[in-house]
């Protein structure tokens, strides 16, 4: 379609700026979802991490980053008695607030037994903690803080002495922090309290009957890590969904404006011209085709610019912020086209009505 | 003699050559007029002629490669760039074949904004507008955008935005291209009053033949050289 | 030449549409991130704005209330009540948990109130009682209507059974809801006696809340002692500093979006005037006069755009309780005020690009063929 091409690429300026915003929009619907994709695996690090296969909680318990959670005294001894169990690992957990340097860092504790586990899977420096207020950091948020081995940290009034800085522990909102479960419960003001037991299994142990037998005792709720897991995306997932369904919406607007402006402006100075192409017996249809033309062009160039854009940009705050996770998915590249598509498709539909609208007539008037 | 200093436009071995050397072009060769207040000249000549260089030079729009172009005593060919557009704002008026309007803006609004341009200010600036516009019959279209406006109220309202700054010289390109020819005779003798009631210079570029009726002296350019001229009385 | 501005600008309705709307959609972005965060701020900070406390005493080095727990002993509600200037006190236990309908359970943070509180109870009751006794339970209407619940229905909170007795307004949000239970029913379930979470405290009138908890600080040991407006604005700090990265980012990214329109628009409007601009230069118009024509039309047409997108976003504020998602969306002044500077920004710069356009403009160009 050649004189599709020609109309489009004779103002370069025009062109480039109108490529840019597409791209531009397109870059902000891939780093959203990007921004999502990449929280969603932050959030569920610890549970992919840690030992075992089910987690014991308190009665009505299903999150492991939602509700707070104690379990019954003596409820490790019985479960460790159920055929099938092979370890019973307990962690005292909640969420903290950090104040670190004026800034409010919400931060969720995990204090274990460093001799049973279920603390760091990977220290990056320095070692678990061996003795009181000690503790593991994750390295990102020691870094955005300027804190180093040896550096105290104040949790809830005691200092704590960073001995390990561990990664793939860190997310936007929150961060992990490992502590011994025996400090956790003083700073809790709780002796001996559990809030999860994460039970690993033998090797043909036979789950749902291990799950049956942990409903029977009373106070717990028993699930695989895995439900856990999908249950914590479910609760992130409903705080960011309508937000982000609204950036994307808007996202999506913006872009087919900027191909409508261009696709627009394009078609009317050009009526003269697509006037003379009519009288000389031209069929809409031809002229649709050019309309069409354009603004496919118009948003897939703009979709590429945009992943390009947008692979660019995500490394560039993924250095600038490290808590910032942003994770591409190969078939967000193909959405990304088919958005642009999509934009073009409406962007069209004004423009190919004034198309259709012209009166052959135009030419001969002055 | 007072000969010199009376002429409104004293334009004098002008030419106006492209490029250089063996490809040059030399679109104006040696012109030389002088126009008097009040005086209607006629610039006739076939396409390719040098026309609308010469009247570019002469709206002080183009710089000639040779000779001096005066206004009323000024040496506008020698003037700085940044000079010119006051000169073409307070000495010229423009009438254009395509008459030129702004799309947007009403009548009213079309002559007041050169005047608006000048420093005058917008109540001024209308009130101005209004006379002109009145003297020249479009009361009625006041308030009208171009695109209401027939052909030959178009070229009116370009008369009064060519007057409203109280120019020495009008000038006006091919005038009566796109008007009927018995408007186009109408807006011609209109310029003609204008011009001898007001005492200003009306330069008019053409191929009508029937503007003659109504100029002073018709000079034929061709080649870009002055080739003949007629005066009428 | 303003004059020629605004007529330029509404002559050509669809590009005009256009461009407002995209720059509207732009600063929609960097209004409704600001708008949902304040939101997420006023609500996290509901329960203790409308407690009807002044000062706020809670477990030593806690200065929050959501992601944190506290813990005091009985005895430090008694010595509270002796110093002078406080009114009365309310002791509340309070918890991270679920209120659990059928098989669904919803995030809520779990209060225990004595029945005879004067403080920290529920404030915005649209249905039933407004205080718990034992066995019942006050829990958020918008909750109740998405799990079915109606007054009078049970439901289970911290493994009890509760009837549900009262609703109230204005105590979800997405994720979480706040439901009251009596003291009695949470120490019960919690085996937690003789503690308590907070401690809210009420001064007497005349007293200023600021010496109040001064006084409150040097009598009692190992608290922390917050006016209602310190603690309010622990709450609020925590949101910010989560989200000033992710507001930072979709800042820029509005931005440049809006600055992309704007300057597609001021280039394709100016070119497509460039006869009537050439013209103006030739009848003796200087660069700057018609330069400033494109500038104000810049100005107009993003001015446009800010209102719009600030309409559309309180349009928002108007439409999304309808919806019966628990998102609040608050306009802050402050917001206002930064777009409003991101606007003339944008403007300005997209202005820049026709200068050339403009100078370039050949005068002589009137004359010659168009």
């Amino acid at each position: 379609m050649s004189l599709a091409r020609r109309n489009l690429f004779q103002d370069k300026t025009r062109l480039a700026l109108s490529i840019g915003g597409v791209g531009l929009a397109i870059t902000l619907i891939l780093i959203l979802k990007g921004f999502l994709a990449g929280m969603n695996q932050q959030i569920t690090s610890y549970l992919d991490h840690s030992p075992g296969t089910i987690v014991v909680a308190e009665e009505d318990v299903v999150n492991l980053l939602g509700a707070v959670s104690l379990i019954p005294d003596g409820t490790k001894q019985k479960a460790e008695n159920i055929r099938g169990v092979d370890q019973v690992i307990p962690i005292l957990s909640q969420f903290i607030i950090l104040d670190l340097h004026e800034k409010k860092q919400p931060a969720y504790m995990i204090g274990y037994d460093p001799r049973e586990g279920g603390g760091p899977w990977q220290l990056v420096v320095g070692r678990e903690p061996s003795s009181k207020e000690e503790m593991v950091l994750d390295r990102v948020l020691a870094d955005r803080h300027g804190l180093r081995i040896g550096d105290q940290v104040e949790v809830m009034g005691k200092d704590f002495t960073v001995v390990g800085l561990s990664s793939g522990t860190t997310s936007w909102m929150t961060s992990f922090f490992f502590i011994r479960k025996r400090d956790a419960e003083a700073l809790l003001l709780n002796p001996g309290a559990t809030s999860f037991l994460l039970l690993t299994t033998t090797k043909d142990a036979d789950t749902e009957r291990i799950l049956q037998r942990l409903h029977d005792f009373s106070g717990v709720n028993a699930l695989t890590k895995q439900t856990m897991a999908a249950n914590d995306l479910k609760l992130f997932a409903k705080i960011f969904s309508a937000p982000l369904k609204l950036m994307v919406g808007i996202s999506f607007l913006v872009g087919t404006m900027m191909v409508g402006l261009i696709i627009y402006t394009a078609t009317v100075e050009r009526q003269r011209e697509y006037g003379v192409i009519k009288a000389i017996g031209a069929k809409n249809r031809f002229l649709y085709q050019i309309v069409l033309t354009q603004a496919v062009f118009a948003s897939i160039a703009g979709s590429s610019l945009g992943v390009l854009l947008a692979n660019g940009a995500a490394q560039w705050i993924m250095t600038a912020r490290p808590q910032f996770l942003i994770i591409f998915d190969p078939g967000d590249s193909a959405q990304a086209l088919l958005a642009g598509l999509g934009m073009a498709l409406l962007a069209a539909i004004f423009p190919t009505r004034v198309v259709a609208n012209l009166a052959p007539a135009e030419v001969f008037r002055k | 003699m007072n000969t010199i200093i009376d002429q409104t436009l004293q334009v004098t071995h002008v030419s106006k050559r492209y490029g250089s050397g063996t490809t040059a072009v030399t679109a104006v060769h040696d012109v030389s007029l002088s126009v008097s207040p009040g005086e209607i000249v006629l610039i006739m000549g076939p396409s390719g002629s040098g026309k609308t260089t010469l009247l570019s030079m002469l709206g002080a729009l183009l710089k000639p490669s040779e000779g001096t172009i005066q206004l009323n005593g000024t040496v506008i060919s020698a003037l700085a760039e940044s000079r010119l557009p006051e000169i073409r704002l307070r000495q010229f008026g423009f009438i254009f074949q395509d008459f030129n309007l702004l799309s947007a803006l009403t009548t009213l609004e079309n002559v007041a904004i050169v005047a608006e341009l000048a420093g005058s200010r917008s109540s001024e600036a209308r009130r101005k507008a209004t006379d002109l516009l009145r003297e020249l019959g479009l009361s009625e279209r006041l308030n009208f955008l171009p695109e209401k406006l027939s052909g030959g109220e178009k070229q009116r309202v370009a008369i009064a935005r060519a007057l409203v700054n109280d120019p020495a010289l009008i000038l006006a390109d091919e005038p009566t291209a796109n008007l009927d020819s018995k408007i186009g005779q109408e807006i011609m003798r209109l310029l003609r009053r204008i011009a001898k009631e007001q005492r200003r210079s009306v330069i008019i570029v053409s191929h009508d033949q029937r503007i003659r009726d109504i100029a002073d002296r018709v000079l034929w350019l061709e080649d870009g050289e002055f080739k003949k001229e007629e005066i009428f009385n | 030449m303003t004059r020629l501005a605004f007529r330029n600008l509404f002559q050509n309705r669809v590009r005009l549409m256009i461009s407002t709307g995209g720059v509207a959609l732009a600063l929609l972005l960097i209004l409704a991130l600001d708008a949902i965060f304040t939101g997420v701020e006023q609500r996290i900070t509901a329960y203790i704005d409308y407690s009807g406390a002044d000062i706020w005493v809670s477990q030593s080095d806690v200065f929050n209330m959501h992601m944190a727990s506290s813990s005091l002993s009985d005895s430090v509600a008694r010595k509270v009540k002796l110093v002078p200037g406080v009114a009365a006190v309310s002791p509340i236990l309070y918890v991270a948990n679920n209120v659990v309908v059928g098989d669904a359970r919803n995030l809520a943070y779990i209060i225990g109130v004595a029945e005879r509180a004067e403080l920290g109870g529920p404030w915005n009751v649209s249905r039933g009682l407004n205080i718990p006794g034992e066995g019942q339970a006050i829990m958020d209407r918008s909750v109740a209507e998405k799990s079915g619940v109606e007054l009078g229905d049970l439901v289970e909170i911290l493994g009890e059974e509760l009837e549900v007795v009262g609703l109230t307004e204005g105590t979800s949000s997405l994720v979480n809801s706040i439901a009251f239970i009596s003291q009695e029913d949470f120490e019960t379930a919690r085996g937690s006696y003789d503690t308590f979470s907070f401690l809210l405290v009420k001064v007497r009138e005349g007293e200023s809340a600021q010496a109040v908890a001064d006084r409150i600080r040097v009598r009692v040991r190992d608290v922390t002692v917050q006016t209602r407006e310190q603690f309010s604005g622990q709450e609020r700090q925590v949101v910010k500093d989560m989200s000033t990265d992710v507001v930072t980012i979709m800042n820029l990214i509005g931005f440049m979006i809006g600055l992309a329109v704007m300057a597609l628009t001021v280039y394709t409007s100016t070119l497509s005037r460039r006869h009537e601009y050439g013209m103006l230069k030739a009848l003796g118009a200087r660069n700057r006069d018609v330069y400033f024509t494109v500038l104000a039309q810049a100005m107009l047409s993003t001015l446009l755009g800010f209102f719009f997108g600030w309409a559309i976003t309180w349009l928002l504020t108007l439409a999304i309780p309808f919806t019966g998602l628990a998102l609040t969306v608050v306009i802050n002044p402050n917001s206002l005020i930064k777009v409003a500077v991101v606007s003339l920004l944008l403007a300005g710069l997209s202005a820049m690009i026709p200068i050339r356009q403009i100078a370039n403009l050949d005068p002589a160009m009137v004359f010659r063929g168009k």
